[in-house]
């Protein structure tokens, strides 16, 4: 179990990268990596990555560059916590990301994985545009189906004489105070979202 | 619900990959999970002795393989070194670990069709 986290650099330039590394995390690329699984298997060479921290507990591996990602390793002493995997690779990733804004690196696109057999975790950052996303999305039903649906149910019990107009008009004014709530609901939500979501740097992880 | 949809594609390209590799003559197939043996599908052509240890891997919205993928191959080329490893990713695979594939001389099949899998087995068994 190990994980990976990549954010694109808008201009990515090796040396200025590795001397950010070399800055905040002291950069301590043949240690870190004497300590990684990479140095079991033989496969990988020190040479593959530019630069490298490490814990007592854990430690990430820098890949060289490739294209315009900046690709993290993470790997945890405890191969068996997911937790803490989870955990470690978040905190990372707020250190390496904040060492970019203070270098004054611009980046986007932040995505992590955990590697378990048969089973890939992806993270992502919940930013203000996924946040908002997802409470309409939530919301769907309440917003828009439910007071089409007793529209419509209002509409065909009266057609069809099962209703009168009384008793279908009060049921429209629940539908119509229901729906007001659903629209009051998601517009605190929504102002909740502005406020709060954004500023938390870290991957929410799902199977 | 993304994740959920690409695993059930990819459990549905193992099933026919299973059945038409099972159309091969002279070959059993063993599906995961086989605990000795940590891969997803194993074709053993018995006669021979050959056997064709089929790696399938997903990143799912992560879009590529991790390149630490290498790890559980590179100690599945080397726990057995006359078994012939295949690697079917139904994501991308970055220059990095496909190099390293090669070095291992792992063969790597990037969201192939199920008969592209079928001709790289039965191009291993005649090697």
């Amino acid at each position: 179990m190990e994980g990976e986290f990549k954010v694109q650099l808008k201009t990515y330039d090796s040396e200025t990268v590795v001397k950010a590394f070399t800055e905040y995390f002291s950069n301590n690329l043949t240690t870190t990596f004497a300590k990684s699984a990479y140095q079991y298997t033989g496969i990988m060479k020190q040479s593959d990555f530019c630069a490298g921290y490490h814990t007592r507990d854990s430690l990430f591996l820098v890949y060289n560059r490739e294209g315009t990602f900046l690709k993290v390793y993470v790997e945890t002493l405890n191969q068996q916590d997911l937790n803490n995997l989870k955990n470690t690779l978040n905190e990372y990733f707020k250190n390496i990301t904040e060492m970019l804004d203070r270098k004054r690196i611009k980046w986007s696109k932040p995505q992590a994985t955990i590697r378990l057999e048969n089973c890939p975790l992806t993270g992502f950052v919940k930013t203000k545009k996924l946040y908002l996303k997802g409470i309409i999305e939530d919301q769907r039903e309440k917003l828009f189906i439910v007071p089409i649906g007793s529209v419509l149910a209002s509409f065909l019990a009266i057609h069809w004489n099962i209703l009168d107009k009384d008793e279908a008009s009060k049921d429209l004014k629940k539908a119509v105070i229901s729906t007001l709530e659903a629209y009051i609901g998601l517009l605190i939500l929504l102002l909740i979202g502005l406020i709060f979501v954004g500023n938390k740097r870290e991957f929410t992880f799902k199977i | 619900m993304a994740s959920t949809n690409t695993y059930d594609k990819e459990s549905l390209f193992v099933s026919q990959l299973m059945e038409q590799l099972g159309k091969l003559h002279g070959v059993e197939i063993r599906k995961a999970p086989v605990a000795d043996y940590g891969v997803d599908l194993l074709v053993v052509e018995p006669n021979s002795g050959k056997r064709i240890a089929i790696e399938c891997k997903s990143a799912g919205d992560y879009g590529e393989l991790p390149i630490s993928t290498i790890l559980p191959i590179a100690r599945l080329v080397k726990n057995d070194p006359n078994q012939q490893v295949i690697l079917v990713s139904f994501s991308s695979v970055s220059d990095l670990l496909s190099t390293k594939l090669k070095e291992l001389n792992v063969p790597s099949l990037t969201k192939p069709t199920v008969k592209q899998v079928v001709d790289q087995v039965q191009l291993a068994l005649s090697a």
